[in-house]
């Protein structure tokens, strides 16, 4: 578990994902008890509830792999996989978890499933009691909406998945945001804080201003395609004659063979 | 044939075939007392009532370690947890190189581990007891020479084993790797490992939903060469139909080379799924729905209505791109009442995820009164990203035809077909037969 903590540290989502998928094969075949941990207890075993029992230590475990995975997949927006995981963690592990983390991200992988955007965002709030001063910055501040009643999906995470979860919901915005980009030429300010998980219509667009938007009164307008810098370079043109000189030589010589 | 010898006992066998040995004559010896031994000695425990597998090491005796374990895999009443940490044990410390020269144990291997899968304890569910043998079969699988394009005994069973365990992911290290290489003796493989490992690896890739490699694979099982359509065919044509649909909205024709038999017994077995499939591709949505009513049930029974209703649902985008053909801008209520849906906002919800998966090129303007913009697709070719992809495919396509060649010019040399060309020239047949007697006339003439 230690060098799955020092992952998530490092940032590298894909990283993460492989190493889970490794252990969690590992941990079906190399100890198999583990899966078993939580079935029906033969008589006269130990005390699940001990933590020390070997039972409870194994069902922590996979608890914090499964948990953990399930984010990572989401974070890569791979909602295939993250179904095909939720299918294959039996009940009975499932029903022994420590908390509710994982049934939570269950239903953020059913609401994102149907795109029902609206309803994950409450789900991911990172609940201030449990993580005193960590959301004083910049975004953080906007997802912990003052003045919002506490709703009854509102669900304390564990400070372990804290980044994770924060990650997600940046990573769900930034997305919904791209696709509001590609798809709008201009959107409601109401209907953007619909998909971006604003619960007032200032916030939304200070976050599409801060990302080139233009906004005229209700209005939000994305900027145009070519302007917003997407990475994939040019090249000079000296790289683009050296490219073709390369081209020129593979196809002689494909044509001479 | 090598006799068994009755009187032997496991420690004889252990100090004797672990090895290492001095030549190739000693190694096939101990290999064939090993497969030769009896299932007891196998199966019994050392002299200290330890266990052997403890004692052994597959790094420096892997095929000794596979072949005791292999004979643990078969007694009645295994010790599930006990070999499946063994076998776990072994993947990750074995010396691959050195069970190359008897691939059988490893292959024997595999299927002891499905068969332990299978029979299970029943308290642990069919799903549980899959996931314990994948991390096992994905090492044999790439090491026995998956990684290397040659097909083994181990890739049908990855298959099947990643579906019941509901991993249809953890096939992929073996399923990504094209087929290059089949090597019939060595390995024990059959026809029928080729069929289901293609039918099976198809289903994968349509649960990944990459439709494009899942018909690829539905393909390769049809159009298998067959003197009689094999159930997996007849299958396999159902999903490549459904697949099909989804992926390009019609049903291209099979390759001119699959059997005549096959084509016969798929054209005569599923009418209901080419039925569909023409409903399908009219666009009408009751139509297509009348098609369905009518063969609910087989569909279901055939495990096929997943896919039945996801090819109801890509239906309605299925006539918003139609759509694009004729308009070049169109209101969201215009689309709705076109399309046969009942508001503008879910003709919106389905142009969002239009333009989210690249089904389509639009923008909406709210502002404007709800319009939609068709586009052109944006395609610029002038990029990095395309070049090396170009110099890719370029490279790709060069390995393949030299490949290509060499098994040209391997099969020419081959006597069946020397006989072929030969028998052809002596029964006077019209065609090449026909070109090489005359060529040979001409011989004797000019010596003459």
């Amino acid at each position: 578990m230690a060098d799955l903590l020092a992952c998530i540290q490092k940032g590298d989502n894909k990283e993460l994902i492989g190493i889970c998928e490794a252990t969690e094969l590992e941990i079906a075949c190399g100890r198999p008890a583990a899966l078993q941990a939580t079935s029906v207890q033969p008589e006269g075993s130990q005390n699940p509830a001990s933590p020390t029992s070997p039972t409870a230590s194994a069902a922590n475990e996979l608890y914090q792999l499964y948990t953990i995975l399930l984010l990572a997949y989401l974070i890569d927006n791979d909602l295939n996989s993250a179904r095909f995981l939720i299918k294959r963690v039996p009940l009975n592990i499932r029903q022994s978890f420590p908390t509710k983390d994982f049934q939570t991200l269950v239903q953020v992988t059913n609401r994102l499933w149907v795109r029902d955007l609206q309803s994950v965002y409450p789900l991911l709030i990172i609940n201030d009691e449990t993580n005193g001063t960590a959301e004083q910055d910049g975004e953080d501040t906007a997802m912990n909406v003052e003045g919002e009643a506490p709703s009854a999906d509102q669900h304390t995470w564990s400070p372990a998945v804290v980044p994770l979860v924060k990650s997600l919901a940046e990573q769900i915005r930034e997305r919904s945001l791209n696709l509001l980009g590609r798809a709008y030429e201009s959107i409601s300010v109401s209907d953007a804080a619909i998909h971006l998980g604003y619960g007032t219509p200032s916030e939304s667009q200070e976050f599409v201003t801060g990302k080139g938007w233009r906004v005229e009164q209700n209005w939000l307008f994305p900027p145009a395609p070519g302007a917003v810098v997407d990475g994939v370079g040019q090249g000079s043109k000296k790289e683009v004659k050296d490219e073709l000189a390369h081209l020129t030589a593979f196809v002689t010589q494909l044509g001479r063979s | 044939m090598y006799h068994s010898n009755p009187s032997i006992k496991l420690e004889d066998l252990l100090s004797s075939c672990a090895g290492p040995f001095s030549n190739e004559k000693q190694a096939k010896n101990a290999w064939s007392m090993l497969k030769s031994a009896p299932l007891a000695v196998l199966t019994a425990s050392m002299r200290n009532n330890a266990d052997p597998l403890s004692h052994l090491d597959p790094a420096g005796a892997p095929i000794l370690y596979l072949a005791v374990l292999n004979a643990r895999l078969r007694v009645h009443n295994p010790n599930y947890n006990v070999l499946l940490h063994a076998a776990s044990h072994f993947v990750h410390t074995a010396a691959w190189n050195q069970l190359q020269v008897a691939p059988e144990f490893a292959f024997y291997f595999a299927q002891g581990l499905a068969e332990l899968a299978l029979n299970a304890p029943s308290t642990i569910p069919m799903q549980q007891s899959a996931l314990t043998i994948l991390e096992p079969l994905q090492y044999l699988c790439a090491y026995m020479g998956g990684s290397r394009g040659r097909f083994t005994p181990v890739h049908p069973i990855l298959a099947k084993f990643s579906l019941l365990a509901k991993h249809p992911k953890a096939a992929l290290p073996c399923l990504d790797i094209d087929i290059t290489e089949i090597e019939t003796h060595a390995s024990h493989l059959r026809y029928q490992d080729f069929l289901l490992y293609h039918y099976y690896g198809g289903m994968i890739y349509l649960q990944l939903k990459n439709f494009e490699r899942a018909l690829d694979f539905f393909t390769l099982t049809i159009a298998a060469p067959a003197t009689v359509a094999s159930a997996i065919q007849i299958e396999a044509h159902r999903k490549y139909i459904l697949a099909s649909l989804l992926l390009l909205g019609k049903v291209p024709s099979l390759p001119k080379y699959t059997a005549q038999p096959v084509s016969r017994a798929l054209k005569n077995t599923n009418t209901p799924y080419d039925d569909f499939a023409k409903a399908y591709e009219s666009l009408n949505i009751t139509r297509l729905q009348t098609e369905v009513s009518k063969h609910q049930d087989l569909f279901n029974k055939h495990k096929n209505w997943g896919l039945v209703t996801q090819l109801m649902d890509s239906l309605v985008r299925r006539n918003i791109q139609k759509l694009t053909q004729t308009y070049l801008t169109l209101s969201l209520s215009d689309m709705a009442k076109s399309v046969g849906i009942d508001t503008p906002q879910e003709a919106e919800r389905h142009v969002l995820q239009m333009i989210e998966e690249g089904q389509v090129y639009a923008t909406i303007n709210h502002r404007e009164g709800g319009m939609v913009y068709f586009r052109d697709a944006p395609n610029r070719f002038d990029d990095e990203e395309t070049v090396r992809r170009f110099e890719r495919e370029i490279a790709e396509a060069h390995v393949i035809a030299k490949r290509v060649e060499k098994l040209d010019r391997s099969l020419a040399l081959t006597k069946e077909y020397q006989g072929k060309v030969v028998g052809g020239e002596r029964a006077g047949a019209a065609g090449l037969g026909g070109m090489m007697a005359a060529f040979n006339d001409d011989e004797i003439l000019i010596d003459g």
